[in-house]
């Protein structure tokens, strides 16, 4: 019989079943980097919020005329398609695990969804969006000067908008470079405190053009906000409540001391 | 002997850990199946099959270690074995074909889609192969399943790694597949 000769063959042949661990690891290696993807995924979705919260909503009228194309070119494409590229990893990971199979597709798909949201959002109250975000554009020139292309909105200073890295302060002017390495004089239209800029800044102007090389400021602003983690805010929020606290005392003791007064 | 042929597949998994001896019950147990499964879905013939058969069979021996005892034996082994037929299908460059229909088989299927007419029974038996041969090979393989190797949806599900809901859902458009083929030949024969 055909069992009988398969037998014959396992013994002649001195094969012996895999070990459980072997496949204990594989299983805990498919589940390890699902979680490490889907932490990925919630990084960028956080990243997201924090680039559309911070967006430059309160001068759009002024980069474009509808707030529809507003959106459509401050998006943050480069996360978006990021936070795609994941989820479909975490997609074809779950489904190869040992039940994955089992769940329709929707269901891992809004499964996905939810717990990157969740977990983004989390992550972007803890300040993480905002630190990846700033990490990433003063690390890596590729995505600040290319991948970036809500930055690039700011590379027009044919319709007054204009962006660069600080270069030279003075009282009335300031140098900035933008990424082609062209340097801009920035006319001081604005009160001296405004100029208080650092070299190597990375900073945003809202203005106009005078000529290929002076640009009169409206606006300018810091192209990121700078970071404040969570330990900074708690620190900030505690000496808030201390200051707090210590006007209340001594608002009492004015009470007191005047309440002293009346009665002497 | 009556002991281990009395045992649950799980537990002769167990005991065939201990000792590669209890792996000729398993083995006994699908053999006839297996063969006509792979003789079922495949159009190779008998010699090419048992080789096949053998390959799934060491291959089963090996893997053991990862059968979850949650799902039913027969259904994993079914699973080795279908894509173990597919590989082959691979590399012989050769496709899916069901054959091997009996009488109660036939029934089975006339009284699921309703063909209740003599005159109909008869032209399937005559020409079942050729209209599963025109019909998609993800329907026919899903037919088989439940038709010629009588799994449940459950089954299925675990045999082909595809969700209830999925199965159900191709399991109807095979039906109706299968009816439009039914339909569409006999209109040609006559």
């Amino acid at each position: 019989m055909l069992s009988d000769k398969i037998l014959e063959k396992i013994k002649e042949t001195r094969i012996a079943p895999k070990s459980r661990w072997k496949f204990l690891l594989k299983n805990y290696l498919v589940w390890a980097s699902g979680i490490l993807f889907l932490i990925i995924g919630s990084m960028s979705v956080a990243v997201i919020i924090y680039i559309v919260r911070n967006n430059d909503w309160d001068i759009s009228s002024q980069i474009t005329n509808s707030l529809a194309k507003f959106i459509l070119i401050t998006l943050p494409y480069f996360w978006i398609i990021f936070l795609i590229i994941f989820s479909v990893v975490i997609y074809f990971n779950f489904k190869q695990t040992k039940r994955g199979y089992k769940y329709p597709s929707y269901v891992i798909v809004l499964g996905v969804a939810l717990i990157s949201v969740v977990f983004g959002t989390m992550f972007y109250n803890v300040g993480l969006g905002q630190a990846i975000e700033n990490v990433v554009s003063e690390k890596v020139p590729i995505y600040r000067n290319h991948l970036d292309l809500r930055a690039k909105v700011w590379d027009q200073p044919e319709k007054g908008l204009l962006r660069g890295v600080v270069e030279k302060v003075n009282e009335e002017n300031l140098h900035i470079k933008n990424f082609e390495g062209k340097i801009w004089v920035i006319k001081n239209k604005l009160r001296k405190e405004n100029f208080n800029f650092k070299k190597g800044e990375h900073l945003k102007i809202l203005g106009e053009k005078i000529n290929d090389e002076n640009f009169d400021a409206n606006d300018i602003r810091p192209f990121l906000k700078k970071r404040k983690n969570l330990i900074q805010r708690i620190k900030d929020k505690q000496l808030f409540l201390q200051k707090d606290v210590q006007i209340e005392n001594e608002q009492i003791n004015e009470r007191k001391n005047n309440n002293l007064r009346i009665n002497k | 002997m009556s002991d281990f042929l009395e045992k649950t597949d799980e537990e002769l998994v167990v005991l065939t850990l201990e000792n590669q001896n209890h792996f000729l019950y398993l083995m006994n147990r699908y053999e006839g199946k297996l063969l006509n499964y792979v003789l079922r879905i495949s159009n190779i013939n008998k010699e090419e099959a048992e080789d096949l058969l053998q390959e799934v069979f060491i291959k089963v021996y090996l893997n053991l270690n990862d059968f979850d005892s949650k799902l039913k034996f027969s259904s994993w082994i079914y699973r080795i074995t279908r894509n173990q037929v597919i590989s082959n299908f691979r590399k012989i460059h050769s496709k899916f074909q069901i054959t091997n229909f009996n009488e109660e088989i036939l029934e089975n299927i006339a009284s699921d889609f309703n063909i209740e007419k003599d005159i109909e029974l008869i032209y399937l038996r005559d020409n079942i192969d050729k209209i599963l041969e025109k019909m998609n090979n993800r329907y026919s393989e899903v037919l088989a399943l439940r038709f010629l190797e009588e799994k449940d949806y459950k089954e299925i599900s675990d045999i082909l790694k595809k969700p209830m809901g999925t199965v159900a859902t191709m399991l109807s458009r095979a039906k109706k597949d299968f009816k439009k083929e039914l339909d569409k030949q006999e209109y040609v024969e006559r």
